[in-house]
């Protein structure tokens, strides 16, 4: 009864707008190791958030395993923040429920969470320098209140003797994050790149069993951006952590991530591996959001049991859809190729092209109103010229349909009935 | 900027108004308010440095050079230190009275979401309104026998005092109606303070374990509104070393001095006594010990509450 559910939940997360039941009442059963599943450090069973008059969160499924990098990526306001604060405890759902280490988590403390979360703005206290920052963690939960008063070091040897084994720590913890050598400054005196070490530093300090990022990266500039993104993928590596990334960035979120959760509108669209995301796309927000360039999108009609029609050519598929749906067929930019001769292709002119060094962006026009990106190496289309006409394919294969609401038609299965 | 700026441009040949020419303009477009800082604040500030050095009196014909006589006069006035040592005590129960108070007022309305601007008007109306018209009013909530405060401390079975003749309760009980009187300015600007403070700093705090809004308050909200305190510190501190309306309308510096502040000793013997010289000794004195104060308390709390 457990493991097929827990299979379920697995691979339906990409589902997650339709929960499985009543999974909650064996969720701590399911969690435990004994049954040789991977461990989740994080569940969420129907979390919504509610403001006033708009959903932020709805119906949030999701399960993430013991060591896992998670990336929760969408567009601004999609609700990934409200997500993340949600499961920092820095904010509550208006319904659903949580788990972190197997522990119902609704309505703790973000204290009692075991959980250390980034902040965008890096949220570093000006008025204590890097080293107060990093301690405050240790000493918010090691120290009582009348110890961590000023002076307090001189009069009692517990507060001294605390105060001694955090400063150690904090030696260490930022001897390897390379900051050692500014611990006595103060956040103002640091650049964009050290302040995101302070405040890693300060997350790392506690050991926490969930490491939390909300938008770390998106206040650094284009190359330090590239840099500490190595840095945060070697990190997971070190610590071996539960991370929880949350970004607009979609390259981040795929380079980064062991999973990436797609949000729009408060619900995820698909959750799944980089290359499943880029390959085999469960939503047409999910298809333009991953890759860069942009996949490219024809509007499309099902003309025929077996034959889908773009482009006012037919594209044999083995789709079943009644006749007359109509749909999107989305091609990736590396499977439109520049045909030479008389190889059997469709016309263009070419618009613009973008040298990228080891690619070229082509954007072509088709019909005289649809325009196309393609990928493909300077080699092959050397001497190519703004203006110039060519002859492109389409590879059919490579085509991927979505309905009129965005989902996917597969191969091989009905189509929702339009 | 600088690019464009070093580009040298087409049309830029020598300039067209002679060197002198521009000098003669430039003097002459800022010779207003030369003028105005001399006329209105230089000169005055010089003939009261020079009247301080002379005996003269207001209206008197003549007057004759006695050089730091009326600084020696000031040193040896027994009056002079009562009033110097009244405003000190006034200005230490003043300062940390306004500040503690307006920031208390200013948590709680921070703490409202709704009607915040209405009790933020209220509470700011001491600021605005005349403080001898005040005054008056305070006078008749104080009086001994039909005063409203004697009278709800009689019903709260507590004993009244004549607030304004007592010498030990005057000082104080002028402090708690100058606190009263600047605690709506200082709460304007903590309000300012506490809407700047990000609100990530707050969950940052959480997230590092300060779970309680007391623990918060000492991390985050404290240090975050230190540079407006210590603005709010400097403007009370000098405000209550200035005080002198209150005093005038309800005291005149008694019983028997115990009310006697720096202000009103001036104006008694500039004014009062027309002892115009030893007025001006007064004043320089006066005005040089704000200004250091005001100096030293800046460069002092700078430091600590500024962290760029």
């Amino acid at each position: 009864m457990l493991a097929p559910n827990a299979v379920l939940l697995e691979r339906d997360a990409s589902f997650a707008a339709h929960p499985q039941g009543d999974s909650t009442a064996d969720h701590a059963a399911q969690n435990g190791a004994a049954d040789g599943k991977p461990r989740h450090t994080i569940s969420l069973r129907r979390i919504t958030r509610k403001y006033q008059e708009s959903v932020a969160l709805d119906g949030i499924d999701l399960d993430v395993r013991e060591g896992e990098f998670l990336a929760i990526v969408g567009p601004s306001g999609c609700g990934k923040s409200t997500l993340l604060k949600i499961i920092a405890g820095l904010d509550d759902p208006t319904a659903g429920e949580l788990w972190i280490n197997g522990r119902p988590s609704i309505g703790l403390e973000p204290r009692a969470r075991d959980i250390a979360m980034v902040f965008q703005t890096y949220a570093l206290y000006p008025h204590m320098t890097a080293a107060q920052n990093i301690a405050l963690p240790l000493r918010m939960r090691r120290m009582r209140r009348w110890q961590r008063l000023p002076g307090m070091a001189l009069l009692s040897s517990g507060a001294r003797k605390g105060l001694a084994e955090i400063k150690t720590e904090v030696s260490a913890i930022a001897g390897s994050l390379g900051i050692a050598h500014l611990l006595h400054r103060k956040p103002s005196q640091l650049s964009g790149g050290q302040r995101q070490r302070v405040a890693v530093a300060r997350a790392m300090i506690r050991r926490p069993a969930v490491f939390l990022m909300d938008e770390p990266l998106s206040n650094l500039d284009a190359k330090l951006r590239v840099e500490m993104r190595r840095e945060i993928a070697s990190l997971h590596r070190r610590l071996g952590i539960t991370f929880v990334y949350v970004t607009h960035d979609q390259s981040e979120a795929m380079t980064l991530a062991d999973r990436v959760a797609v949000m729009a509108n408060g619900e995820f669209l698909q959750v799944a591996a980089p290359r499943e995301l880029y390959a085999d796309p469960a939503h047409l927000e999910v298809a333009r959001f991953v890759g860069t360039p942009t996949i490219n999108c024809l509007p499309a009609e099902v003309t025929a049991p077996g034959t889908i029609d773009v482009l006012g050519t037919s594209v044999p598929c083995s789709l079943i859809a009644p006749t007359g749906t109509p749909a999107t067929a989305c091609i990736r930019p590396e499977h439109i190729l520049v045909v030479r001769g008389a190889e059997h292709g469709v016309d263009a002119s070419v618009i613009s092209i973008e040298d990228h060094g080891a690619d070229l962006y082509v954007r072509v026009l088709v019909a005289r109103e649809h325009e196309l990106t393609l990928r493909a190496s300077p080699a092959d289309l050397a001497g190519l010229r703004n203006g110039q006409a060519v002859r492109i394919r389409l590879t059919p294969e490579n085509f991927l349909f979505f309905d009129a609401e965005g989902r996917r038609i597969r191969a091989g299965r009905r189509a929702a009935a339009a | 900027m600088t690019a464009v700026a070093s580009i040298p441009l087409a049309h830029d040949p020598a300039p067209s108004v002679p060197q002198s020419r521009a000098a003669l303009l430039s003097y002459g477009l800022t010779a207003p308010a030369l003028i105005g800082v001399f006329v209105l604040i230089l000169l005055p500030a010089a003939s009261v440095l020079g009247l301080a050095l002379t005996d003269w009196q207001f209206g008197a014909k003549r007057l004759s050079f006695i050089g730091v006589a009326n600084f020696r006069k000031l040193w040896a006035d027994p009056v002079f230190w009562k009033a110097a040592a009244n405003t000190a005590l006034y200005a230490a129960i003043v300062i940390p009275g306004t500040i503690m108070l307006g920031l208390a007022v200013s948590l709680l309305i921070h703490a409202r979401s709704s009607f915040k601007s209405v009790y933020q008007a209220i509470h700011f109306i001491p600021v605005m309104a005349t403080m001898a018209a005040m005054a008056i009013v305070w006078e008749s909530m104080l009086h001994p026998t039909i005063g409203l405060v004697n009278h709800l401390l009689s019903m709260a079975g507590l004993g009244g005092r004549n607030w304004l003749r007592d010498p030990a309760m005057v000082l104080p009980t002028l402090a708690v109606i100058g606190i009263w009187q600047q605690f709506g300015f200082a709460m304007v600007l903590f309000m300012s303070g506490l809407q700047s403070i990000p609100k990530e700093l707050y969950e940052a705090a959480r997230a590092d374990g300060a779970a309680s809004a007391f623990d918060r308050f000492f991390i985050v909200t404290l240090p975050m509104l230190g540079p407006v305190a210590l603005f709010i510190a400097v403007v009370t501190a000098i405000r209550s070393l200035q005080v002198f309306d209150t005093v005038q309308v309800l005291t005149q510096g008694g019983p028997n001095g115990a009310s006697e502040v720096l202000l009103h000793r001036l104006y008694v013997e500039a004014f009062g006594f027309l002892r115009t010289g030893y007025g001006a000794a007064f004043t320089v004195v006066f005005t040089a010990a704000v200004a250091i104060l005001t100096v030293l308390q800046t460069r002092t709390l700078d430091r600590r509450v500024h962290y760029a």
